[in-house]
């Protein structure tokens, strides 16, 4: 029988679909022993260095991060994180691509890395706008035309700095945690997918 | 004395140079990322992982 209330029946489903041991295992079959298996946790943890220098660099503004020696120390922190990033998560997605890592019931685990290397890249984007200088004004008038002929420029306007900021610093980032914190749930519910 | 030598092999400050021929045109910086991927990329194939004594 299932609990009463919707909070009970939230906690059954939770433990049901994660239970602690498979939530956070302490072993992984042998199979996970190869370097090609590691690349998904390092674009994690260079996801993590870039949140923390972003948040670092929006302590203080351009006119810190620009001009002074320890603002330019993270925002290098900030751009050489989010270069490790992409290349991580690019040697990750070659590995699980070589794997078809959609097998097992793993499509959606699948879609979600894929999705979230596109929102990666539209974060990546709305940082280079975000720059405040020269680099990131030829960024925002050379896209402007191609993606106002979309029809996107109604709601994403690359030449509003102010509101590719806070695409920028908050929405973008959120889905982008929201889809791996999602993607890496996936992983613990279906287990990591073995080699072909 | 890094950043130095660092900078006398890659200079980050100078126009880029760019590999064009017809209509494929590509940064040489953008290149030497995708060829260093293509290599880590088989090195993480090709390297045996350190194994603990209890997994042997």
């Amino acid at each position: 029988m299932s609990a009463p209330t919707w909070t009970g029946r939230v906690r059954e489903r939770g433990l049901a679909a994660f239970p602690p041991e498979r939530l956070l295992p302490d072993t992984q079959p042998a199979y996970v022993a190869s370097w090609i298996y590691v690349f998904g946790v390092l674009t994690l943890a260079a996801f993590v260095v870039v949140l923390a220098s972003g948040a670092v660099i929006a302590l203080a503004g351009p006119a810190w991060w620009h001009t002074s020696s320890s603002g330019h120390f993270f925002n290098s922190i900030h751009l050489w994180g989010t270069e490790l990033f992409f290349f991580f998560m690019v040697v990750h997605l070659w590995g699980k691509f070589f794997m078809a890592a959609w097998r097992g019931r793993r499509a959606l685990t699948w879609v979600t890395g894929a999705v979230s290397f596109l929102v990666s890249i539209a974060t990546a984007f709305t940082g280079y706008l975000s720059q405040q200088n020269f680099d990131s004004q030829w960024i925002g008038t050379q896209s402007k035309d191609g993606l106002n002929a979309s029809g996107i420029g109604a709601f994403f306007n690359v030449l509003d700095f102010g509101q590719m900021l806070m695409w920028h610093i908050l929405l973008l980032p959120l889905l982008v945690a929201l889809l791996i914190g999602g993607h890496i749930l996936l992983v613990r519910r279906r287990g990591v997918v073995p080699p072909l | 004395m890094l950043t130095g030598l660092l900078g006398a092999v890659v200079d980050l400050d100078g126009r880029p140079r760019y590999i064009h021929s017809g209509w494929f045109l590509i940064s040489v910086a953008n290149l030497v990322v995708i060829v260093v991927m293509i290599v880590v990329f088989a090195l993480a194939i090709a390297l045996p992982f350190p194994r603990g004594e209890e997994q042997q």
